[in-house]
């Protein structure tokens, strides 16, 4: 029997090969949004392609909530829920957990906390019931909140310990003014972190996780009427009012071009962030300001990873962002580069920066990133956790209720004008801070020649 | 058991939802079975196994004769007296059992 027998009947065996079919249209799931008599926001996104429910609670008690000098409050507190409730110690609660098929994810940024978990649609009520109580009645037990602390200054060891770690560390630092709440780590420091005793921990629960601040998203198998009553059931009788939010103080630091060097003896290589104070993520450009960035460094054949990648080979990758927050978030290029083209490495980011403002993009650089973003719209939303994070941003951030609707066009309709405008408006080169983890002995005299601003050098060993 | 089947069932159907999964279950099942479509017959084979299925396995593939140990220690564990004698036991379970060691990565 030859080789063209046997692949020849295995072909015919198969069934036929199907052909591609016709892209078709793409609408993001339809929700709906009821309010509890106690001030609880429901969302309600009912999608039946999959027995599975995802149910994401949002509560405003992110890190900006933290009181002064009690940094790392919000996400002890959030780590802290999933370690027993009133009917359950943290054993039990895993268990109980396990047995829905389930796992429940915490987390705070500096806007809100996150709990959420995805269970079978045939366990949602049950997957409910547990979430309502880990949000109502956690029991902070004190054994469990002194491993939270103590893993958390693990943590920050390690964070110190590494490169990039510091870099992020001393560009939130340095980026905004020393009284600002961004200035001070989201997860708090070896001295705030100790404060945080259990009664803390209680206080803040207490006052924050309150009904009126809270948003559940619910997305998959389910109707509006069942997750309502669910709702209902479960965080009805929930009482009690959180404060209104107060937004921190988002001031710069410094308002001149400064160069920060953080001492990293024998480092063979440079971790390098450039970048200021930027605009709030709920602003009338963020549209052109998304494309704007996804032709800077977003995206893999974006401009600076075009220069500092392939055309020097100076790295393995550079890339910019911006850090969405309710307040005016951080624009920051980043990029590790070797020690001896540290100086080189910034030049080329700040000639790209500024070259995003002097001279318009072309048509083709247009038209990818616009394509991407739109292409990949669909494909950021096919999974039920996916569809709950976008409505959670909707929530988080006070976006229009159309905001997914309307997504993909208001990307198209971005035009190189607009690009060229929001990045003379804001980016700004008189204002960026450059942060670099490395070794002062080879790279401050290369930064002072390139005249960018004032060199500083910081010794991480002494100031913590 | 019923944990743990839970937990696998969630995670299988779970992951079904994205396109890319989809494609690799697809894939699966054909490269090492032949034919894609028991990807729909998955969840049913999980809820076939019993915990006799599991202890059975458990002895016949998870015995002492084919397993690999291996220790990270600090750097100066070979220098210090005092670590050489806690990774003592260690080395007696890793000649025991045959297993490769790699010490002070």
């Amino acid at each position: 029997m030859s080789n063209a027998t046997l692949s020849d009947a295995s072909v015919s065996n198969a069934p036929a090969r199907p052909t591609p079919g016709i892209p078709r249209a793409y609408a993001f799931p339809a929700f709906q949004t009821r309010i509890l008599a106690n001030g609880l926001r429901l969302i309600v996104a009912p999608i039946h392609s999959y027995p599975v429910v995802t149910v994401l609670a949002v509560i405003e008690a992110g890190a900006t909530r933290d009181p002064l000098g009690c940094e790392g409050l919000a996400q002890l507190a959030t780590r802290a829920l999933a370690e027993g409730t009133a009917t359950m110690d943290a054993l039990q609660l895993a268990e109980r957990l396990e047995s829905l098929g389930t796992t429940l994810d915490t987390g705070a940024d500096w806007d809100s906390a996150i709990v959420q978990l995805t269970s079978l649609a045939s366990r949602v009520d049950d997957a409910f019931a547990v979430l309502s109580e880990v949000l109502r009645t956690p029991s902070f037990p004190d054994l469990e909140l002194e491993r939270l602390r103590a893993e958390r200054v693990a943590d920050l060891a390690q964070l110190r310990s590494e490169p990039r770690g510091l870099a992020d560390v001393y560009f939130s630092r340095l980026l905004y003014n020393e009284e600002s709440r961004f200035a001070r780590l989201a997860g708090g420091d070896e001295i705030s972190i100790q404060k945080l005793d259990r009664a803390e921990v209680v206080r803040f629960h207490e006052q924050y996780y309150r009904p009126n601040a809270t948003a559940l998203m619910v997305v998959g198998d389910i109707t509006v009427d069942a997750a309502l009553k669910l709702a209902t059931d479960k965080f009805g009788d929930w009482t009690g009012e959180a404060p209104p939010v107060k937004e921190p103080l988002d001031r710069s630091r410094y308002t001149n071009p400064r160069v920060h060097v953080v001492t990293k003896s024998d480092a063979p290589q440079s971790e390098l962030r450039v970048g200021h104070v930027a605009v709030p993520r709920e602003h009338p450009d963020y549209f052109p300001l998304v494309v704007m960035n996804a032709i800077l460094g977003g995206l893999f054949s974006s401009r600076l990873n075009l220069n500092l990648r392939e055309v020097h080979a100076y790295t393995y990758g550079a890339h910019s962002a911006f850090d969405w927050r309710r307040a005016a978030s951080p624009f920051e290029v980043s990029t590790a580069v070797e020690t001896a083209v540290t100086a080189d490495a910034l030049r080329e980011a700040l000639y790209e920066i500024a070259r995003m403002r002097e001279t318009p993009i072309t048509d083709a650089e247009l038209s990818l990133a616009t394509s991407y973003l739109d292409g990949v719209f669909p494909i950021r939303f096919e999974t039920t956790a996916a569809v709950a994070g976008g409505l959670a941003n909707v929530e988080i951030f006070r976006l229009a209720s159309n905001y997914f609707d309307t997504y993909r066009e208001r990307v198209r309709a971005v035009t190189a004008e607009d690009v060229q405008r929001v990045a003379r408006e804001h980016l700004d080169p008189s204002r960026l801070q450059v942060i670099v983890v490395g070794d002062p002995e080879k790279i401050v005299g290369p930064l002072e020649a390139l005249g960018v601003g004032e060199v500083t050098v910081h010794d991480p060993a002494v100031e913590h | 058991m019923a944990r743990a089947l839970a937990l696998v069932e969630t995670g299988f159907v779970t992951s079904l939802q994205c396109a890319a999964e989809r494609a690799d279950q697809l894939s699966r099942f054909t490269t090492y079975f032949g034919d894609p479509l028991l990807a729909n017959k998955q969840v049913e084979r999980y809820q076939a196994v019993t915990v006799a299925h599991v202890n059975a396995f458990a002895r016949e593939r998870l015995g002492s004769d084919n397993r690999a140990i291996l220790w990270y220690l600090p750097a100066n564990a070979d220098d210090a007296g005092d670590g050489r004698a806690d990774n003592a036991q260690g080395d007696d379970l890793v000649a025991a059992n045959g297993a490769l060691a790699i010490t002070g990565i």
